[in-house]
């Protein structure tokens, strides 16, 4: 035994858990102050886990379903935030490739915003139409994952 | 996430273990219900499937274990603020209780919480030193002087006449 206890302990745990003892171990133990404390300890302890009294263990249904819904859950989130950062993108790269044609019309128009618009509307038609439809599905696919 | 059918044999076969672990450090029944229920529910969300059965039942005690250290970090927050509305009230600790004789018990009481995780991980479940570092978050070398120093606590503890004892 050493100041910071006897190298066989771990040994003699194993073997008091496995219940398979080589025989220089078991005489250890019999001469071993540490090791004879250790079993006492693994005894003790052991029983009076033995005498717990759990509370009774709740159908583990509840427990799988919880997990299953918040596993989903985590999912759905993750694509809302996946397609959050899409739409972002996309919007952004709307606005990066409609500012110099606007600034151009804008130019053409002497200032007039008003102006400017208009040739959105009129000589693209679509581009509002497009805008206008993502934005509806951005809206309503974003919002189950707000219910949740 | 594991398959139902294994999960269920996990946790019946679970259960009490860990029930017994988390009891030894939260006294309390309802919480210490709630600890292990969080700990299975957080086992099955953040287990990967592709763990051992000994790794799943460490990776269990491993969950169990930060929840307690998370519950011991709350209780000493709120009994350092209910320190002052208890400072007139008597100790409601009962006579009787500490002039028990082998109170074993009573005996884990006088560990650390911490000192009690290890001693119950290496004496009752039976995990080796290196396990139960990555469990409790320990060096692994630590562990035995730890295990050493808790175990000589709790003999000089339990060798004590009763009457000593009530100055622990």
């Amino acid at each position: 035994m050493t100041e910071s206890g006897c190298i066989h302990e771990s040994a003699v745990l194993r073997a008091a858990h496995t219940g398979q003892w080589q025989p220089e171990l078991r005489r250890h133990t019999q001469t071993c102050a540490a090791c004879a404390e250790v079993l006492r300890l693994h005894a003790q302890l052991t029983l009076l886990r033995a005498g717990d009294q759990p509370t009774p263990a709740p159908d583990p249904t509840r427990l799988w379903l919880k997990a299953q819904f918040a596993e989903r859950q985590r999912r759905s989130l993750l694509i809302a935030r996946i397609s959050g950062f899409a739409y972002t993108a996309l919007f952004a790269g709307i606005g990066i490739g409609l500012y110099p044609l606007i600034g151009r019309k804008l130019a053409q128009s002497g200032g007039s915003l008003p102006g400017a618009l208009g040739w959105l509307v009129t000589d693209n038609p679509t581009l509002p139409i497009l805008a206008a439809l993502i934005l509806l599905w951005y809206a309503l696919s974003a919002q189950p994952h707000r219910a949740r | 996430m594991m398959d139902e059918t294994r999960f269920r044999a996990f946790y019946r076969e679970m259960y009490p273990r860990l029930w017994s672990y988390v009891h030894r450090m939260i006294a309390d029944r309802a919480e210490c219900d709630d600890a292990v229920q969080e700990s299975f529910f957080r086992f099955l969300r953040a287990a990967p499937s592709h763990l051992s059965e000994a790794d799943q039942r460490s990776y269990l005690y491993r969950i169990a274990t930060n929840l307690i250290k998370d519950a011991w970090r709350a209780r000493k927050t709120q009994s350092a603020w209910l320190a002052e509305q208890e400072e007139s009230e008597p100790s409601a600790e009962p006579e009787t209780a500490l002039a028990a004789g082998l109170d074993l018990r009573r005996a884990l009481e006088v560990l650390s919480p911490g000192q009690r995780s290890l001693v119950w991980l290496a004496y009752v479940e039976g995990y080796e030193h290196k396990e139960i570092a990555e469990i409790v978050g320990v060096e692994s070398a630590s562990v035995r002087v730890l295990l050493m120093r808790a175990r000589r606590r709790l003999a000089a503890f339990l060798a004590a006449e009763p009457s000593e004892r009530r100055d622990d």
